[in-house]
């Protein structure tokens, strides 16, 4: 029962290898055997677990936990592992009717299902460096697997820039091992305190999160995201913009408690703020839908680090809520984004037309991803948005900059809209797997909007007091619609040149390198309020 | 031009700092760890390298993955540079580079010492610096160096990635058998009371299968990178 954790992670894995070494049609449906072995074990664990607190972390070779390595869970990775079976059951299901045969796709896909697994448990630091290398590493080959010139690049690019990243993240484990002799993040979070020296303590955090603001696309240096979530077939996209790229997120959480700065909390809302807004700005100018909808994960990331870097208690679970909800509605404009580019064979959102006639039903599932994300009663956008309102309402000002972003989003998925209007002779070509993959992620869209509190209860074990659904909030809904239908007539659709600029704008790799260089340096001019 | 100086200017501030950083650093240093593999790592893990001891004991479930991401490596890049339909158009880049006959009859020579070595060094892993990975990057060499003495020797190449997967599940059997015998996953299978002896034997099945997988993977690699060769 105790191992469950380690099967976890080794079932995909293995199996993965199996499909890799057969290479057969039949075997490949062992994909699907082995998303239900792990979620029925998962399930079994997650009660064994509730009885029996006291075997939450096992010590892997059974040696002293300052030597060995420790996986453990608790609330936060039993919740992402449930919506990471969740989300790789609904890609497998989505992708298999194209890669029935394509067995190295198969092997690739679950060999990361398997590391992330792992990457979610790990209570290491050094164990969490080699799965995030796995995990760019398997990500940029699936970024590649189209093989045209433009993936290449693109997965290049991600491969190279998130490598940079994670060598910031060896230098400071590096100095945490000298510090503490060990690598065991409970260890260290106990005996931190001690260390009564802020550079040393403060160079550590700043190194570390350099990596991981790169991992999850940060605002100065997100320009690697919007080229891979582009480039990438579109279940990848899906499973790139919910999942992986929240692996940098998780990780923040881990090593923010860690370290318990409080120095830096405001630093990374004024930061989220920037990514969200820039992130917006972008997806303002773009006309791919691919692109617009990667650009959308930046901004999302901005403000689920905005709730995440906030001591009010209901805000940090508001961000927490949102991580979930953002991979569900966000996987789920992906795959609809990918069946709209197939049958048109266009990726220009001023060119698409007519989607509702095309293809009713997967337009219904769009509508309500779209719903999801700029945030409408009853969907479970406007839930953890809520939950991070809720606890800026006093500070009038911040509250302001959220309704601005607010506004940027609705403005922007107006004009997404565009493609469901107007004719169109072309037939619609969905699968039946593909429609039930978006059922599935749609319905739980509508069930975790209206249902919160039961999941908050039972993943988080937090009663969120507020109530949520009064007049209050879906007035400013509204309102929020109104205003950015109008913004939208008025500004964004006379594509003026600012937005032209924006969307020609090409960073070099070379810029990219030296906005790290920047983010890395204000991240010490700030640190210098606590020294 | 701006650009450059800033970065001189910020990059120079934060060496000042990485420095200054590394003096009090010395105030604070811990030897936990050092001074506990020093003293226990013979008799936990039966080896007398403190390196494969750690790798292939203390922390097998690292030693795992990191096996794990060249095993990735080497099927993505084969996935890369396989292209459908132009098996036929490729040439090997050695059918055009006329190799001297010295080059040849050295690696003669040679082939038999760099096996030996490789081997050596993987099967001391545990008593003598090296080991699986190191061990495995020379055999790889020696396997590579064929290519001198013979292009056509290395033919066979999906059965090279079919046997290194098998050597990773192998791998992946061996370390998880402590499960029957000892109760806890990813340790010694043999259990503590035995001798040393018996119980390297552990370590030195695990560093040949590391050894063999990682010279496998690398002989595809670049075995693959040799076949692209331009047309």
């Amino acid at each position: 029962m105790e191992y469950i954790p380690l099967y976890l992670i080794f079932i995909p894995i293995i199996s993965s290898m199996i499909i890799y070494l057969f290479n057969l049609r039949i075997i490949n449906y062992l994909i699907f055997i082995t998303q239900a072995t792990i979620s029925v074990l998962m399930i079994k664990y997650f009660l064994f677990i509730n009885k029996n607190p006291q075997f939450a972390s096992i010590t892997i070779g059974g040696w002293d936990k300052r030597i060995g390595i420790e996986l453990k869970n608790d609330v936060y990775s039993i919740a992402f592992i449930f919506l990471t079976i969740f989300i790789w059951t609904i890609v497998s299901i989505y992708c298999f009717d194209k890669r029935k045969n394509d067995a190295k796709f198969l092997f690739f896909l679950l060999f990361l299902e398997g590391a992330f697994l792992a990457l979610l448990q790990t209570n290491d630091l050094f164990n969490l460096f080699v799965l995030i290398e796995i995990i760019s590493i398997i990500s940029t080959i699936l970024i590649i697997f189209k093989k045209d010139g433009f993936a290449v690049r693109a997965g290049l690019y991600y491969l190279l820039f998130n490598s940079i990243g994670s060598i910031f993240y060896l230098l400071g484990m590096i100095i945490i091992y000298n510090i503490f002799g060990t690598l065991n993040i409970d260890v260290i979070k106990h005996h931190i305190h001690l260390i009564d020296n802020d550079l040393i303590i403060h160079a550590a955090f700043i190194l570390m999160m350099s990596a991981i603001g790169v991992k999850s696309a940060l605002f100065p240096v997100f320009t690697w995201l919007p080229k891979a979530h582009g480039a990438a077939p579109s279940s990848i996209s899906a499973l790139l913009s919910g999942l992986i790229v929240k692996s940098g997120l998780y990780v923040m959480i881990k090593v923010d408690h860690l370290f318990n700065l409080y120095t830096f909390k405001e630093y990374f809302f004024i930061l989220g703020f920037f990514s969200a807004i820039i992130g917006i700005l972008f997806a303002l100018s773009q006309k791919d839908i691919k692109q617009i909808l990667a650009y959308h994960t930046i901004s999302q990331i901005g403000i689920i680090l905005m709730g995440l870097s906030t001591i009010n208690q209901i805000t940090f679970y508001g961000g927490l809520y949102h991580i979930i909800n953002h991979a569900l509605f966000k996987s789920l404009l992906f795959l609809g984004a990918g069946m709209i580019i197939r049958t048109y064979n266009i990726r220009r959102v001023t060119e698409i037309r007519g989607v509702f006639k095309t293809m009713p039903l997967t337009s219904i599932f769009i509508i309500v991803g779209m719903l999801s994300i700029t945030g409408a009663p009853f969907f479970n956008g406007f839930i953890s948005k809520s939950l991070i309102v809720h606890g800026l309402k006093e500070q009038t000002f911040i509250y302001f900059l959220f309704f601005i972003i607010n506004i940027g989003t609705a403005t922007s998925f107006i004009k997404f809209s565009q493609i469901f209007f107007g004719k169109s002779k072309l037939k619609g070509q969905a699968t039946i797997n593909e429609k039930i993959a978006l059922f599935i992620l749609s319905i739980a869209c509508i069930t975790l909007g209206l249902h919160f509190n039961y999941f908050n209860q039972y993943l988080f074990h937090v009663e969120s007091p507020v109530v949520i659904l009064d007049l209050y909030n879906i007035m400013t809904y509204f309102i929020t619609i109104i205003i950015g239908f109008i913004l939208y007539q008025t500004i964004i659709k006379k594509d003026y040149l600012v937005f032209k600029k924006i969307r020609h704008m090409h960073i070099t790799f070379e810029t990219t390198n030296y906005l790290l260089v920047l983010y890395i340096f204000t991240m010490i001019l700030w640190s210098f309020k606590a020294l | 031009m701006i650009k450059k100086i800033s970065l001189l200017i910020i990059l120079f501030i934060m060496l000042i700092l990485f420095i200054q950083m590394q003096f009090d650093l010395k105030g604070y240093l811990n030897y936990f760890s050092h001074e506990y593999f020093l003293s226990h790592t013979y008799k936990d893990t039966a080896s007398s390298n403190i390196v494969t001891g750690i790798y292939l004991d203390y922390r097998l479930f690292d030693s795992i993955f990191e096996a794990s991401i060249l095993l990735i490596v080497v099927s993505g890049i084969v996935y890369m540079t396989t292209k459908e339909g132009e098996e036929n158009e490729r040439v090997f880049i050695f059918e055009k580079v006329k190799i001297s006959n010295l080059l040849t009859i050295l690696s003669r020579v040679l082939y038999p010492f760099m096996l030996m070595f490789g081997v050596y060094i993987i099967i001391h892993g545990h008593l003598s610096p090296g080991g699986g990975f190191q061990g495995g990057a020379i055999l790889a060499t020696a396997v590579l160096i064929t290519y001198y003495i013979d292009p056509d020797k290395i033919t066979k190449f999906s059965l090279i990635i079919f046997l290194e997967k098998l050597l990773f599940i192998s791998i992946l059997i061996i370390s998880s058998l402590s499960l029957l015998t000892k109760n806890v996953l990813f340790t010694n299978f043999i259990p503590n009371q035995t001798s040393n002896t018996y119980r390297s034997i552990f370590l030195i099945l695990l560093n040949l299968l590391i050894g063999i997988k990682v010279s496998l993977g690398l002989v595809s690699i670049f075995s693959s990178f040799l076949k692209e060769g331009r047309s």
